[in-house]
């Protein structure tokens, strides 16, 4: 419950995961590489980006009832998301 | 889940909200959902909203209370409340409750005696509700005339209204007193219906970034064939145009980084009531679309 102003967000917590791959030496070439695989938000938690209200509407954006009615919107941004990186060393 | 990267083609991005669907292409997979708020009840509030313009039949007081956030329905209606509002010549008109007793006038409270009032007159409005005094002052400030109003095809909209057939648009044409730091509301009419493009839009202006002719501002609805279009501005004082550019900016808060945190809009009403008092003078203009 919280009074008039007392409204916290709701708690932010993420994990993120990354491992690194250094290949064996190549003496042929002149230059070094790595890659990097990483998982960012590995258990895909919506995390609140803002919260805002506005009047009680459908996912189509219609008014739902007369138009008295409000509903707060949780904005949330990044799911689970994977990536590759690779980095050039010369 | 829902992708959101087609939104970004809609026009009339806020600043904000490009923002979050900028950022949000980034992942192509954005979203957003309700969500309930446990929220603790405070004390309502009075909440008046008080009209005198120099137009006969235009003078009004509201008096309810302010509700919970998840309440729907009307708000609660103060019916017993003392209103008087008194220029500053000593004139003194009562205000009573919902004189003609329409059922849904309830907490509406209009002059004992026909007024209108006068430009440049200062008006008091005292408000006892509740055992508690309210009052609040404002000034009429004289306004322009509107020239003319004109109507044009906007071909936009003819390719792809929003609601089928209206697509006619309306210009109105007025000079703008530049000696003077003015500001105004806008309210607009179809078929004498007071319409809304967003049910969250106001419409108000200072006159800071304007020239003197105002040649073509266009309304913000569309009519169709054999509307009656009308517009009506009324003059506003500068507490009265903060009270709605604050009314605004929340309503339409979104929640980005740059918009301010929710606040009860500032308002020229004492003892911690909500509401306005408004003192205006109003012009109006209408125009007919025909073929």
């Amino acid at each position: 419950m919280s009074e008039r102003n007392g409204y916290r967000l709701p708690a932010f917590h993420r994990l993120d995961l990354s491992a690194t791959l250094n290949p064996r030496k190549n003496a042929t070439r002149k230059w070094k590489g790595q890659w990097i695989f990483s998982l960012y938000n590995v258990y895909s938690r919506k995390n609140a980006f803002t919260v805002y209200t506005r009047t009680k509407k459908d996912s189509d954006g219609d008014i739902i009832g007369d138009g008295t009615q409000k509903e707060a919107r949780m904005v949330y941004l990044f799911p689970f998301m994977p990536s590759v990186t690779y980095n050039i060393k010369f | 889940m829902k992708t959101q990267n087609s939104n970004i083609f809609y026009k009339a991005l806020s600043m904000k909200k490009a923002l979050i669907y900028s950022l949000s292409l980034l992942s192509l997979t954005a979203c957003e959902e309700t969500v309930v708020l446990d929220l603790e009840e405070t004390t309502p509030k009075i909440v008046i909203e008080g009209q005198v313009t120099d137009r006969a039949g235009y003078q009004f007081v509201k008096v309810s209370k302010s509700t919970n956030f998840y309440a729907s329905g009307k708000t609660p209606r103060v019916t017993d409340a003392t209103i008087t509002v008194a220029d500053d010549l000593g004139n003194e008109y009562t205000f009573v409750h919902n004189p003609r007793n329409h059922a849904d006038s309830a907490g509406y409270y209009l002059p004992q005696t026909p007024f209108t009032g006068v430009i440049d007159r200062t008006y008091t409005l005292t408000v006892v509700a509740e055992g508690q005094t309210y009052t609040a002052q404002d000034k009429l400030n004289r306004i322009t005339t509107i020239d003319k109003l004109e109507y044009r095809i906007d071909e936009d909209e003819r390719e792809d209204p929003e609601d089928p057939g209206r697509f006619y648009e309306v210009l109105m044409f007025v000079k703008e007193p530049k000696e003077t730091r003015d500001y105004y509301l806008f309210k607009t009419y179809r078929n004498d219906s007071l319409t809304y493009n967003e049910d969250t839009d106001v419409y108000y202006a200072d006159d800071e970034l304007v020239g003197e002719n105002i040649d073509g501002f266009p309304l913000p609805i569309f009519y169709s064939v054999n509307d009656l279009a009308r517009a009506e501005v009324y003059s506003l004082s500068r507490d009265a145009f903060i009270f709605y550019r604050d009314l605004d900016k929340l309503l339409n808060n979104d929640g980005g980084m740059f918009t301010q945190p929710p606040a009860d809009p500032r308002t020229n009403i004492s003892n911690g009531a909500l509401g306005l008092f408004q003192v205006s003078a109003v012009v109006s203009s209408e125009i007919r679309i025909n073929e």
